[in-house]
């Protein structure tokens, strides 16, 4: 009996806990799939060398035949999970430092990205279009440009050292963004101030005026 | 080695006097734990009892087996088996973890329950006297002869001619003899020993040679699983780093991530 | 006042923190009788069953459930399977634990605590109980050493831990290896007594058993942890990584059954399990839930991959595992010591909180210590040319 009724305290504690996370209206990880998400941490942002960034999280990368890529970085990649980039700026527009050169639409807004230098647009990348954004880096880029003022540009843009810490803040940041704008108090509020993980993708369950200020917070230069 | 020492009991020569009982208590120091001998049970305070099964009397104490349980259970070694037979217990080794009792094949261990420096407590044997070529307590108080003590050998004699000679008194059995590598108390009885209150399915072979079996394996598991972890460490790692190689070397053309 | 009642319960914080502090007060008072009143003040242990609640929870069940801590090493530094790596320091931490709950408990257990330190100087080769006292002191400090880069990392003492790192792979060879033995040696514990124990656990095999119970639900203990964990720091769960562990632990499991129905017909113990009784339906009941189920549910691939699947099939191995133990450590005894146990509120209330006294310090180690982050000192945010050019970049440059 003894037996039975260790086994059978043991299962109540399981029980009990589960009906308190429903009653106070909390995620169990057994019954709610937002635990599912895989993690993302500031330790899982790996950035290559090569690249530029810009404050509003796009990169660019200067080729040898001088023209520069750019695309969205994996902060953003990461942070929002299923992102896809749905329009980008026509071959030959005349860009400038932070004008409006990608949208995307996560959830049911859409969210733009700038590009990081001056010049006029060469050639798009048609793979992107469409395809949900992985890492960001890589074969994901978004537009090339013909840079006309790379060497004012650069001054303005983030690299080694500079980069990494900025991306560290940009980390913690995000953890406070989430921390008041995530419906589900639980997945953001109490424990995350304390260098807890973020759910990757976890912009993308917050609601549109979310959205919006998720752009106003990261992606304006 | 000195000549064992031993009891031989024998339920149809006892009338449940409780002379042993009374003397035991006497010779250890014992508080009085019941008004009626024949009522009382072993304790922390009782070593020895004389139990009442319909119109037979039997004795029960601590039986000091030939390899004893206890002796071999006990951490750090707090029981010893004396050369003369009886098994001891020293309370300055003991760490309280009551292994003894929970072994014991007859349940004979009791302890202190209620003190804040518990000891296990059973019969001695009366070591201090048998060494000094004395016969127990109990033993020697015993009107009709039913407990003898004296040498064990002598005592398996006297015990086999017994039941030799009145097979129809003695259930043909001498407790003690072969039960769990036999003890140095022996018990004849006119009827089947569980009857009266003894562990009669114990096995023949000593107690401790199921422990020993598993114990005997400890140097080859870790011997042959050190070497084959070991091993599988250097495999596998030795695996994943020609993986990486090729991946290396590979990679420049096809991988993609 | 019924509403503000409710509010109260189930409020966010209060819970159960109220429940684990009444727990904890609770037992502090039973720390305080067992120390003044001594074991049969506190206790329903007699002479006839001198093993109870705290031998077969505490010491059984939490030597078991820390099992993950060397079946996860195995994995990840043995076998080398790295994707497993961020299963381990959390699995070792709760090892560590475990055992230090383990020598807390015997602190509670013994009848003599102050004198335990007698194991060390004073040998007795034949006895498994000096085997088990030895396992524990050794693979405790095996565990501290297995955790301690977590620590060093944490003060930044970086010689120490160069020094450590060298040494790791001994140390959790060495660890696999105390392990196996102390998980057997507890089920050895039990041969000495054939004639006291129901022959549906009594067996000569009862060390292999123990261990491949052991090696299962460690398996999933670290599945278990692993929600809990998610819940109680907001982490993601690494489900994949869980659904083959759970795989690996079914098989296991399945292994452990076979290996107990084989010894039982080869040794004539069959018969037994159509003998009804309080003994055969709790053996029953302990294959059931813990074998039997959580099997059945993890061998349809969609439900191993399920979170709600998965956790049920982790709690349930879980629970057959401690019944398992408790069986082991009081059900097949009972009848033949013919005294019926059942243990005080204070056994109760002083393993309850052990138990929280565990959870309190495994939070606490979390959040100061870097226990959920990656293996690395380093943190990963680097410029790094290497992993860009692996990652492609440099064949849509060609």
């Amino acid at each position: 009996m003894v037996a039975l009724f260790v086994v059978l305290t043991f299962i109540f504690f399981i029980i009990l806990d589960i009906l308190i996370t429903k009653a106070q209206k909390q995620t169990h990880p057994a019954l709610s799939s937002v635990y599912n998400a895989p993690v993302f941490d500031r330790h899982s942002l790996v950035v290559p060398s090569e690249v530029f960034l810009s404050k509003g999280h796009t990169w660019a990368k200067v080729m040898r035949d001088g023209f520069v890529k750019v695309g969205i970085d994996g902060f953003i990649a990461k942070a929002l999970g299923r992102l896809f980039v749905t329009h980008m700026v026509p071959i030959g527009t005349r860009v400038k430092q932070g004008d409006v050169i990608m949208l995307a639409w996560v959830g049911r807004s859409n969210l733009q990205f700038r590009s990081p230098v001056d010049g006029v647009v060469e050639s798009v990348n048609p793979e992107l279009t469409g395809v949900g954004l992985k890492n960001g880096y890589s074969k994901q880029w978004g537009v090339m440009i013909r840079p006309t003022n790379l060497m004012d540009n650069i001054r303005s843009l983030k690299y080694g050292q500079e980069m990494t810490d900025w991306m560290r803040t940009e980390f913690n940041r995000l953890k406070d963004f989430l921390g008041s704008h995530t419906p589900q108090v639980a997945m953001a509020g109490v424990t995350m101030q304390d260098g807890g993980t973020v759910m990757e993708g976890a912009v993308s369950m917050i609601n549109d005026e979310g959205v919006k200020d998720f752009q106003n917070e990261f992606l304006t230069m | 080695m000195a000549k064992q020492l031993g009891l031989l009991f024998d339920v149809t020569m006892c009338v449940g006097c409780g002379a042993c009982y009374e003397a035991c208590k006497a010779q250890n120091e014992l508080p009085k734990t019941n008004d009626e001998p024949l009522k009382d049970h072993l304790s922390s305070e009782t070593y020895t009892v004389v139990e009442q099964y319909g119109d037979v009397y039997t004795r029960k104490m601590c039986m000091h087996c030939t390899d004893p349980t206890c002796v071999s259970v006990c951490p750090v070694g707090a029981f010893e088996k004396t050369a003369l037979g009886p098994v001891l217990y020293d309370a300055d080794k003991c760490i309280g973890c009551r292994y003894c009792m929970q072994a014991c094949p007859h349940r004979i261990p009791r302890y202190e329950w209620s003190s804040m420096n518990p000891r296990v407590r059973k019969c001695s044997m009366c070591y201090e006297r048998v060494k000094e070529g004395l016969p127990t307590a109990c033993a020697e108080v015993c009107p009709t002869g039913a407990t003898q003590f004296g040498e064990l050998d002598e005592l398996i004699a006297i015990a086999k001619k017994r039941i030799e000679d009145n097979p129809d008194t003695y259930y043909p059995h001498i407790y003690g003899l072969e039960e769990a590598g036999g003890t140095n108390v022996l018990v004849l009885s006119p009827v089947p020993f569980e009857q009266l209150g003894y562990t009669a399915n114990l096995p023949n072979k000593p107690l401790p040679t199921y422990t020993m079996a598993a114990l005997d394996k400890i140097p080859s598991v870790v011997g042959i699983g050190g070497v084959f972890l070991a091993g599988m460490f250097w495999l596998t790692k030795r695996k994943n780093e020609i993986a990486q190689e090729e991946q290396k070397t590979n990679g420049n053309n096809s991988h993609e991530k | 006042m019924k509403n503000n009642l409710i509010k109260a319960l189930t409020s966010k914080i209060t819970f159960w923190s109220s429940v684990a502090a009444v727990i904890v007060a609770a037992g502090l008072y039973s720390t305080f009788l067992r120390f003044t009143q001594g074991l049969g003040g506190v206790t329903n242990l007699n002479d006839a069953f001198p093993w109870g609640l705290w031998i077969g929870f505490d010491i059984l069940c939490g030597v078991g459930l820390a099992a993950g801590g060397f079946t996860i090493c195995a994995v990840t530094h043995i076998f080398n399977i790295e994707k497993f790596k961020p299963l381990t320091r959390p699995a070792i931490l709760t090892a560590f634990l475990g055992y230090v709950m383990v020598i807390v408990a015997l602190m509670y257990d013994l009848g003599r605590p102050w004198a335990i330190w007698h194991a060390i100087i004073m040998w007795n080769t034949h006895s498994v109980m000096f085997e088990v006292a030895w396992c524990v002191m050794l693979y405790t400090t095996v565990l501290f050493l297995e955790f301690s880069p977590i620590m060093l990392e944490r003060f930044r003492m970086k010689k120490t831990l160069r020094v450590l790192r060298m040494a790791l792979i001994p140390i959790m060879i060495a660890g696999i290896l105390l392990s196996t033995l102390h998980q057997s040696s507890l089920g050895s514990l039990y041969l000495i007594v054939p004639n006291k124990m129901h022959p549906l656990w009594w067996s000569m095999l009862l060390p292999v058993f123990f261990f491949l119970s052991a090696v299962s639900v460690g398996f999933a203990m670290v599945i278990f942890e692993s929600y809990l964990s998610a819940k109680a720091f907001n982490h993601g769960l690494k489900l994949p990584l869980l659904s083959q562990i759970a795989g690996v632990m079914s098989v296991v499991l399945v292994v452990n059954l076979a290996a107990k129905f084989i010894d039982m017909a080869y040794t004539g113990d069959l018969p037994y399990l159509s003998v009804m009784g309080p003994e055969t339906y709790l053996f029953y009941l302990e294959i059931l839930i813990g074998t039997l189920i959580p099997v059945a549910i993890l061998s349809v691939r969609k439900y191993r991959a399920s979170n709600k699947w998965l956790y049920i099939a982790a709690v349930l191995t879980v629970a057959g595992f401690v019944l398992n133990r408790m069986n082991v450590s009081v059900t097949s005894l009972e009848a033949s010591s013919s005294v019926p146990y059942f243990p005080t509120i204070y056994e109760i209330s002083i393993t309850l909180m052990l138990v929280v006294l565990g959870m309190w310090a495994f939070k606490f180690i979390v959040r100061n210590f870097p226990v959920f982050e990656a293996h690395e000192e380093q943190p990963k945010i680097i410029v790094d040319a290497k992993a860009f050019r692996e990652s492609g970049w440099a064949m849509q440059n060609k």
